[in-house]
């Protein structure tokens, strides 16, 4: 044990209670999709989502751009949070990966990942670019 | 003389038409149509079999034809219109060709996009590697043909040839070849992405050579038919005396220049 891993399960209280008292609006979810074909966006395809919770922080910062922090990490020996490889998975040659941002208006918005920083000991920072290429007017 | 008269298909002067319609560029929006009839013939009935996505179950959707040119805010194309779609456009460039004593052509350089839906690169490359090759080789036969048995334009008879429905020279299109890429927009990469995932919009980018022919004058009831002279003078270059060739009277019709 570490103090860092002694204190991760406190700052995964604190973020569970700030989502609690509704602080944490925008949910943010890792979605695999798998298509039946063996190729991507070929066949059918099959939803699996990773919802990251606690509920991380989000800031959008320009019309196509979100910024995620304190995103629990999961070092070993710790069973909750997540991984670098559970929020950047592998390539996949049948499995399309992208991020789904829901704001309190209950609309699903794709994104793709476009940067990771693992290097916070307590919160990873993603940085999420918009799938939908329209900008406002 | 009729000051009303064609130019390839447009008429000028623009007949004022129907209440709050576009000036139309009939060759352009010809073409649109044609080619866009054609890509579907061609890419349809696979892109239906392939499942991905109810989109793909038509390659040209009608909604999905734009006359202008995608990227004509200069930013990247129009991230806003939907996909699959084709533009077909006319980039500015013409020249003005004398073809024949009588007969004057305007030749106009015709840019045709045609943008897929999205892919996922690399894991989608593979699947749709052949779509660019099929749409150039679309384009080629539909220039090559000019005509399809199952279409017409514009109401016209199926089997129609483009280029009599547009009123173009030269039989119609020539194929001047196409450029095939990925439109990179947005997301653009990271710093710590490098090697990852990629999404982009796979294109087409062709050109089309068209020959427009401005019609000749036709004469008006006030001058047609009517006697006139014809003279043809030379002189040999040393002074300004002339010597006659040619001196007729060209007579019109019986009664042609009778008063009415």
């Amino acid at each position: 044990m570490t103090l860092r891993t002694d204190l991760l399960p406190v700052f995964r209280d604190a973020r569970q209670l700030v989502q609690a008292l509704g602080l944490r609006s925008m949910r943010v979810v890792v979605r695999s999709r798998v298509w039946s074909g063996g190729k991507v966006r070929l066949g059918v395809p099959t939803d699996t989502d990773l919802e990251i919770l606690p509920r991380p922080r989000c800031k959008e910062t320009d019309a196509n751009t979100i910024v995620v922090d304190k995103v629990q990490p999961k070092p070993a020996g710790v069973s909750f949070g997540y991984t670098r490889q559970q929020l950047r998975p592998d390539d996949d040659t049948a499995t399309e990966y992208y991020y789904v941002v829901t704001a309190d208006d209950g609309v699903e918005r794709p994104y793709a990942l476009v940067d990771i920083d693992t290097s916070p000991r307590f919160g990873y920072k993603l940085i999420l670019k918009s799938l939908n290429r329209a900008v406002p007017f | 003389m009729s000051t009303t008269g064609l130019v390839g298909g447009n008429t000028l002067p623009v007949d004022a038409g129907v209440l709050n319609t576009d000036i139309g560029d009939i060759a352009v929006d010809g073409i649109l149509d044609y080619l866009a009839f054609w890509i579907k013939n061609s890419l349809d009935s696979k892109i239906a079999n392939m499942q991905a996505s109810p989109t793909e179950a038509d390659a040209c959707p009608s909604a999905n034809r734009f006359n202008y040119d995608p990227e004509d805010g200069g930013g990247g194309i129009y991230a806003r219109n939907p996909t699959p779609a084709l533009y077909v456009w006319w980039d500015g460039n013409s020249q003005f060709l004398k073809k024949t004593t009588l007969w004057t052509h305007v030749q106009r350089e015709i840019h045709a996009m045609y943008i897929y839906d999205e892919i996922v690169l690399p894991g989608d490359s593979g699947a749709r590697h052949g779509l660019l090759p099929i749409v150039n080789a679309t384009f080629a036969k539909a220039a090559e043909r000019g005509y399809h048995p199952s279409y017409g334009y514009n109401g016209d008879p199926v089997g129609t040839p483009i280029y009599v429905s547009l009123s173009l020279a030269n039989l119609g299109l020539i194929y001047m070849g196409g450029s095939p890429g990925v439109l990179w927009e947005v997301p653009g990469k990271g710093t710590n992405t490098m090697g990852g995932i990629q999404r982009g919009f796979p294109a087409l980018k062709a050109k089309f050579l068209i020959e427009e022919r401005i019609e000749q004058d036709i004469p008006s009831d006030s001058d047609a038919l009517i006697d006139a002279s014809l003279s043809i003078n030379a002189n040999d270059g040393f002074d300004s005396e002339t010597i006659p060739y040619v001196d007729r009277e060209l007579e019109g019709p019986d009664g042609a220049d009778e008063e009415p």
